[in-house]
């Protein structure tokens, strides 16, 4: 049963910027990852599911009803987690916390205690002067201690370290199995990967492409970097791989997408000195080979 | 929602604290002219130029009442109450929206209304309290620095008029909180048109300007010398009704505008 449907949803602002054309649905008891550099409308889709913008054309919904008319109700199934969000000035996030527990009245104190410690916050500072890590773990706080049925969480793991990082991910995966669903914008393709069924890559405010996390893996290029023994040869190599390398005097670099077979097969005929490979593009190149190729 | 709203109070107290004393101290300067020699020369100093004086509302000192009415409600105190009327309504929300706060709170199983109103009910009960200490300080003030000269029934009713008051601009700036992004915005938008409606009040009080001066502006209906006199009129009820007409169309503006969090 779709839980978060976005049909045909404009949202644009006076920069070209903002959201275009977009239609997803996320089912009941399932992950979506929302992928794509900054400004691309990855917050714009959040903040209409919050009910904090409407819509210039299409629709959205969350279970049913439109998030801007329905906030009353949907805000006890609703965990949010912002991406740039301050706590009240000269408030400590241990009494922010507490008073957002006190109004909701739903959040347990064995589950605040157990997120304390899985995230390692230590909410009891002047917001003000906490450092950047514990700000947001103190937001996560907030979007995840009372328990809600969806999840909708903009960069969750945006400056945290990679121990954290890592905690925050296993959180919303335990979360995802224990049958929530999680609408989830990130611009690091592997925190998507990771949590979600389903990744869409969002592009200047239209959507580029909705498939399988584990589909997504198989399409994303890996970049080798080929010494050969010669200046000669590398210019051989690259002519005869034709796309995709570039020439650095007798080094070529090369991205791929899945398996390196054929590469391998090409350089058993070149006298290769080094071949150092298999890492994955940065995001941002990522995300604008699938845009350049999609749009 | 209780909760916010204590928790709100709580973090307001210091601000309201400052400008309950600064209003204080101006009313003990006030008590403390209070003497035979300045009333005759703030007569003869009325004289030489009504004009001035009576749109300040610098008028008759009969008693130590009209005195403090004469000196402090006609502009001091109306100045600064207003002043802590707007602060505090761009604090409750355009600052929120400003800084993002405002997403937490919309975050919460509660409408948008319920979160304005609470807003609403914390900048009233700031004013309440910023006005009864205000009150209390001005009694016991004068208890030590001029005893048994204050009529402590005319005054308390003045200081009902002025709380009323304060309370149609605390609307006003309400209104404009609730409809601005940014705290300095909504500053400065209320401050002007409090600016403006509290002069075109004062160019009302002259008594050589048309009648019709008088009705220009919704601070006319705080007829502080009156009151001072001990006078309850048609005015006072429609004070209340003027802050609830700003409120009522701020809370409508609320709960249908987009919010950029």
């Amino acid at each position: 049963m779709p839980e978060i449907i976005f049909n045909q949803v404009t949202k644009a602002f006076e920069d070209d910027k903002g959201l275009f054309d977009f239609n997803v649905i996320v089912e009941e008891g399932s992950a979506f990852g929302l992928i794509g550099p900054a400004a691309a409308g990855k917050s714009t889709a959040l903040s209409l599911l919050m009910g904090f913008l409407l819509p210039d054309s299409g629709t959205c919904s969350i279970s049913g009803q439109d998030p801007f008319h329905h906030r009353r109700t949907l805000g006890k199934d609703i965990g949010y987690v912002p991406r740039d969000a301050h706590l009240p000035r000269g408030c400590t996030g241990d009494q922010f916390i507490r008073l957002i527990s006190a109004v909701r009245g739903d959040v347990s104190r064995k589950r605040t205690q157990e997120l304390m410690e899985r995230l390692d916050c230590n909410p009891l500072g002047d917001w003000r002067y906490m450092p950047a890590d514990q700000q947001r773990k103190v937001v996560l706080m907030l979007g995840f201690m009372h328990s809600p049925r969806i999840y909708l969480l903009d960069e969750p793991c945006a400056g945290l370290d990679p121990n954290t990082r890592n905690e925050v991910l296993n959180l919303i995966d335990e979360e995802r199995k224990a049958g929530k669903t999680i609408f989830m914008c990130s611009h690091v393709f592997e925190e998507a990967q990771r949590c979600c069924d389903r990744v869409g890559i969002i592009r200047a405010g239209r959507l580029v492409t909705v498939q399988s996390a584990q589909a997504l893996t198989y399409t994303r290029q890996k970049v080798y970097h080929i010494t050969f023994a010669d200046i000669a040869q590398a210019a051989a190599f690259q002519q005869e791989w034709e796309t995709g390398a570039e020439l650095l005097r007798n080094r070529v670099i090369v991205a791929i997408p899945a398996s390196p077979q054929v590469l391998l097969k090409t350089l058993s005929k070149y006298e290769v000195l080094d071949l150092v490979g298999g890492r994955q593009e940065g995001e941002e190149s990522f995300l604008r080979y699938h845009g350049d190729d999609m749009l | 929602m209780m909760k916010l709203f204590r928790f709100e109070l709580k973090r307001r107290l210091p601000m309201t604290l400052l400008f309950m004393l600064m209003m204080l101290m101006l009313t003990v300067g006030a008590v403390l002219l209070y003497s035979d020699a300045n009333v005759q020369a703030l007569s003869e100093a009325r004289a030489k130029a009504p004009f001035f004086f009576q749109a300040l509302g610098l008028q008759g000192s009969a008693t130590l009442t009209q005195h403090l009415s004469s000196l402090l409600y006609g502009f001091l105190l109306p100045l600064l109450g207003g002043l802590y009327a707007i602060f505090l309504s761009s604090h409750l929300v355009a600052d929120k929206v400003e800084t993002g706060e405002m997403a937490y709170y919309l975050a919460l199983p509660f409408g948008r209304v319920s979160f304005a109103l609470t807003q609403c009910l914390t900048l009233l009960t700031g004013l309440f309290i910023l006005t009864a200490l205000l009150t209390l300080g001005g009694v016991v003030a004068c208890a030590i620095l001029a005893p048994g000269r204050l009529q402590v029934g005319t005054y308390l009713r003045l200081n009902l008029g002025f709380l009323l008051m304060l309370s149609m601009t605390s609307g006003l700036a309400m209104l404009i909180s609730l409809r601005s992004d940014e705290r300095r915005h909504a500053n400065r938008a209320a401050m002007l048109l409090g600016a403006l409606f509290g002069l075109l009040c004062m160019l009302g009080r002259p008594q050589q300007m048309p009648d019709y001066t008088q009705y220009l502006s919704f601070y006319s209906l705080f007829d502080f010398a009156g009151l001072a006199k001990g006078w309850l009129d048609y005015r006072v009820p429609l004070m209340p009704a003027v802050t609830l007409a700003f409120m009522l169309f701020g809370l409508r503006t609320f709960s249908r505008r987009e919010l950029p969090l």
